[in-house]
């Protein structure tokens, strides 16, 4: 186990490593003058010089690299050219609202989705398992833009009972929570449609395995049996999909904030997209790739955990 | 909530849920006392189905969902730092003419009309080099930094030209955007208390039409508010003299005003601004919703007022008892551009029957604007004073005869061009507009191929853009128009590459440097003569913006279309 931690926790910290290599290098592969979008129609010659050389992008482009990972390790993520603030205390404001809604999408999916594929699997063919698999199907199909619409639409705009605009405030937890339930939900509905099918198939599997038939005739309770031997063993493919829920979430989060006018590190990066602003872009990607990194080792670790058989290859030929 | 909107239907609640649903219908009840009942009575789905023909809220419910005394504003995108000479507008869009005020003003209304507001007289000497000022006397500054002196002037214009450093502890790269402002200024005395000279090196007429009125940069901030403060906490909550002091501001949430108690009353009573407090909710630029999640925070009450939303949707609205308002903006200005030095539209005969072939109207109705918003000549007849106006420049209809003719002469067939708005969000209508002139010069034999997002090269590199079309801002004075066309701008705003020396020359010569509006509108018609013959450029419309308040709100704005939020009311 010992072995297979730092095996993992080294193509981690390879994988930050090289999405900071990309970043330090994408300001030279997007279009648009960084310098001139960031001045506005003002630029003139002398002023896009002195931006360009303020953002660093009058030195060679291996230097680039060197200072936007070294500064990275000493946590200097450099200024933001249009607000004038610290880039590290943009994150930092942006970030905790981003963290919340992906975990609360998170809960949400698990909390509801796992039990509901308990459910009906364990009465296959009833009222509850065509139900899910009807409205499955609509919610797998659904872009999470498109959800977050119709429950903007419909909840906050039509019936009023949530807010639709904004993260609101963490002093009044009730008001961040109403700010929070619908971007969560638009995040988590596709797997509201897609966890209950997913364990329903694979509780169904293993009730068939031999070791079931056995425990049966041995004269193991039915609840026992389902709840304790089939579970464990159904539940291994879906924490092994965690790293792709998290994944799925955190690039979800962009368009829940923009659509909710959420502040959080998606409005932020796709706003410093726009405008060329590249220490704050590469700040933004650079924490999606350690959250979503860290997301995927977790994710890893927890079915090493509960399938020992699991190596490195497996792990990585898995949903990564 | 409209009665009339209304429908009946759904299953019935029981009965222990109805007074719930009562108390909502009647928007006595708001969200979060619902949540709550709702959570411990255990509404049933049935009851929350029976809500989905409740019929749409309408502006009279968005009233009821604030108080009368604070205006939410929102979401709009952040100003970046709330300085003058370090911002992204340099014109008087909230809040800056809410938190600063200038030596002049244009009020709101539909006319230009300077009015003095920190000033209490603006004279230009007759040489046109020098223009003294005398303050009005006992003007506070928020939050106790004294009253504005003519020390206060001085450091807030030589700051623009950097004759003074931005701040304190300024970095060596802090410098002010938007110093081309000030022309020539090359100092400001102090001769009193109250009265100062700005010394140019020649005269610059826009001072008194553009900057002083106008621009941001021309907005007075205090001297010892800067150096007390330094960069960082000055940036975070700056001083003016504005009727709404700043509470707080954080640029991609929220920026919180409230009432100045002691405004100076430069312009007007304090009492003429009704609202104590005014709330921005702020979106990262380009992060903002659009559409009908635009509208979506009006619509559920947690705004006021909300700007730049389209045309259908204001249609909606209208009708729901919202107030919606098309302030039109007529010297912003929507053009495209035609790459002079791009081997394929060298041959003036090419661009000249591109001009032929392209439909105004068309490209006009694709954006929802009234026909009128057509430009008649670069600029417009709404210029103050009619300064530079061109009332005989010639109107390019379409004519598509003519322009297979030019084409057939020029010796060109199977043409096939590239176009893109390379400032990204520079029209929100581009992709539409650039489909129209696709399909207007397939018409004439061009093939159009449409590039919704091209490299830098595609303006810096003169041989690698072709066809460009954008919307750029204006301001009350020729010279803000036509400073994008010169030579020094090719590569960067002037997207033709069109450099005439002749033009670059009054540009920076009579247009500035003369201050007779006879003379400088002669001086803007030549100029405009030149940019016409030059058949680099198609002037297609000038702008208007669809916004949105609730019941009974009715907003201002300057001739221009900038919103002037302190004088926004309840009626």
């Amino acid at each position: 186990m010992v072995e297979y931690l730092l095996k993992r926790l080294g193509l981690a910290a390879l994988v930050v490593v090289l999405s900071a290599v990309l970043l330090a290098l994408a300001v030279h592969l997007v279009p648009g003058d960084p310098a001139k979008i960031v001045l506005g129609q003002h630029a003139t010659p002398d002023l896009i010089a002195q931006v360009r050389a303020e953002m660093g992008l009058d030195k060679s482009v291996p230097r680039q690299v060197w200072d936007f990972l070294s500064g990275a390790l000493r946590g200097d993520l450099g200024t933001d050219f249009v607000y004038q603030i610290p880039v590290t205390t943009m994150i930092r404001e942006a970030a905790p609202n981003t963290i919340a809604l992906a975990l609360m999408s998170v809960t949400l999916s698990i909390g509801v989705g796992i039990p509901l594929g308990i459910s009906v699997a364990r009465r296959p063919g009833g009222t509850l398992d065509r139900l899910t698999h009807a409205v499955a199907m609509v919610l797998i199909s659904a872009p999470p833009y498109v959800t977050a619409l119709v429950l903007l639409l419909l909840f906050a705009v039509r019936l009023r009972w949530f807010p639709a605009l904004g993260a609101g405030s963490g002093s009044d937890p009730w008001d961040y929570l109403l700010h929070l339930l619908l971007p969560a939900i638009a995040l988590s509905a596709f797997w509201w449609g897609y966890l209950p099918r997913l364990v329903r198939a694979t509780m169904l599997e293993v009730m068939t395995a031999p070791y079931i038939r056995s425990a049966r005739a041995f004269g193991v309770g039915e609840r026992v049996v389902f709840y304790k031997f089939a579970l464990r063993n159904a539940i291994v493919p879906v924490v092994a999909l965690l790293g792709l829920l998290l994944g799925y979430t955190l690039t979800g989060t962009v368009y829940a904030e923009i659509i909710f006018g959420r502040q959080g590190l998606g409005s932020l990066a796709l706003s410093a997209l726009s405008q060329r602003d590249w220490p704050v872009i590469r700040a933004v990607v650079l924490a999606y790739a350690l959250f979503f990194t860290l997301g995927n080792l977790l994710a890893d670790i927890a079915h090493r955990f509960l399938d020992p058989r699991v190596t490195i290859g497996e792990a990585m030929d898995g949903p990564v | 909530m409209r009665p009339d909107n209304r429908r009946t239907g759904g299953s019935t609640p029981p009965a222990h849920d109805s007074e719930v649903l009562e108390a909502l219908a009647r928007d006595r009840l708001d969200r979060s006392e619902f949540l709550r009942r709702a959570g411990l009575a255990g509404v049933s789905a049935a009851v929350a189905s029976s809500f989905l023909d409740t019929g749409l809220a309408g502006g009279d419910s968005a009233a009821a969902a604030s108080t009368s005394k604070t205006l939410r504003y929102g979401p709009d995108y952040p100003p970046g730092t709330l300085d003058p000479l370090v911002n992204n507008y340099d014109y008087p869009y909230p809040p800056f003419p809410t938190i600063y005020e200038g030596l002049l003003r244009y009020p709101p209304g539909t006319a230009w009309r300077a009015v003095n507001t920190l000033a209490e007289s603006v004279e230009r000497s007759a040489d046109g080099k020098v223009v003294a000022f005398t303050l009005k006397q006992g003007i506070p500054f928020h939050r106790g930094f004294g009253e504005v002196t003519a020390e206060d002037v001085k450091y807030s214009y030589e700051r623009a030209i950097g004759k003074q450093k931005l701040y304190p502890d300024a970095a060596k790269s802090d410098a002010p955007y938007y110093g081309s402002d000030f022309g020539t200024l090359q100092q400001v005395k102090v001769t009193g208390k109250y009265r100062g000279e700005m010394h140019f090196a020649k005269p610059f007429a826009p001072l008194l039409t553009l900057t002083l009125p106008y621009a941001t940069s021309g907005l007075i901030i205090s001297k010892k508010a800067v150096l007390a403060l330094g960069k960082a906490k000055w940036l975070a909550r700056p001083v003016g003299t504005g009727p709404y002091e700043i509470v707080s501001y954080n640029p991609t949430r929220e920026l919180v005003m409230r009432r100045f108690e002691a405004y100076g009353g430069a312009a007007g009573p304090a009492t003429s601004f009704p609202w104590e407090e005014i709330r921005f909710t702020l979106v990262a630029a380009n992060a903002a919703p659009v559409g009908s999640a635009k509208t979506a925070a009006l619509e559920a009450g947690d705004v006021d007022y909300t700007s730049s939303i389209i045309a259908q949707d204001a249609q909606r609205l209208k009708t729901g008892g919202y107030e919606v308002f098309l302030p039109p903006s007529p010297l912003n200005y929507s053009l495209m551009f035609m790459n002079v030095r791009h081997p394929k539209l060298k041959d003036i005969r090419v661009r000249q029957a591109i001009r032929y072939a392209i439909d105004i109207p068309s490209i006009i109705k694709v954006q929802n604007l009234p026909l009128n918003t057509r430009m008649d000549s670069f600029i417009v007849r709404q210029m103050p004073n009619q300064l530079g106006y061109w009332p005989d420049a010639p109107r390019h209809d379409r004519n598509v005869a003519q322009a297979k003719k030019l084409l057939q002469d020029a010796g060109v067939s199977s043409l096939s061009l590239d176009i893109a708005d390379p400032e990204i969000g520079g029209n929100p209508n581009a992709a539409a507009v650039m489909q129209v002139i696709k399909a207007n010069l397939a018409d004439v034999g061009i093939n159009v191929n449409i590039r919704l997002t091209v490299p830098d090269s595609y303006i810096s590199n003169p041989s690698a853009g072709q066809l460009s079309y954008t919307t750029y801002g204006g301001g009350p004075d020729p010279f803000y128009q036509f400073e994008w066309f010169t030579c020094s701008q090719g590569g960067i705003w002037n997207w033709a590459w069109w450099c005439n020396k002749a033009f670059s020359a009054m540009e920076a010569g009579d247009l500035t440097a003369q201050t007779a509006v006879a003379t400088r509108t002669a001086t803007a018609i030549k100029m405009q003569r030149l940019m016409d013959k030059s058949a680099a450029f198609v002037w297609t419309n000038s702008t208007a913006n669809y916004s949105v308040g609730r019941k009974g709100l009715k907003a201002a704005f300057d001739p221009n279309g900038n919103p002037w939020v302190q004088y926004f009311k309840l009626t």
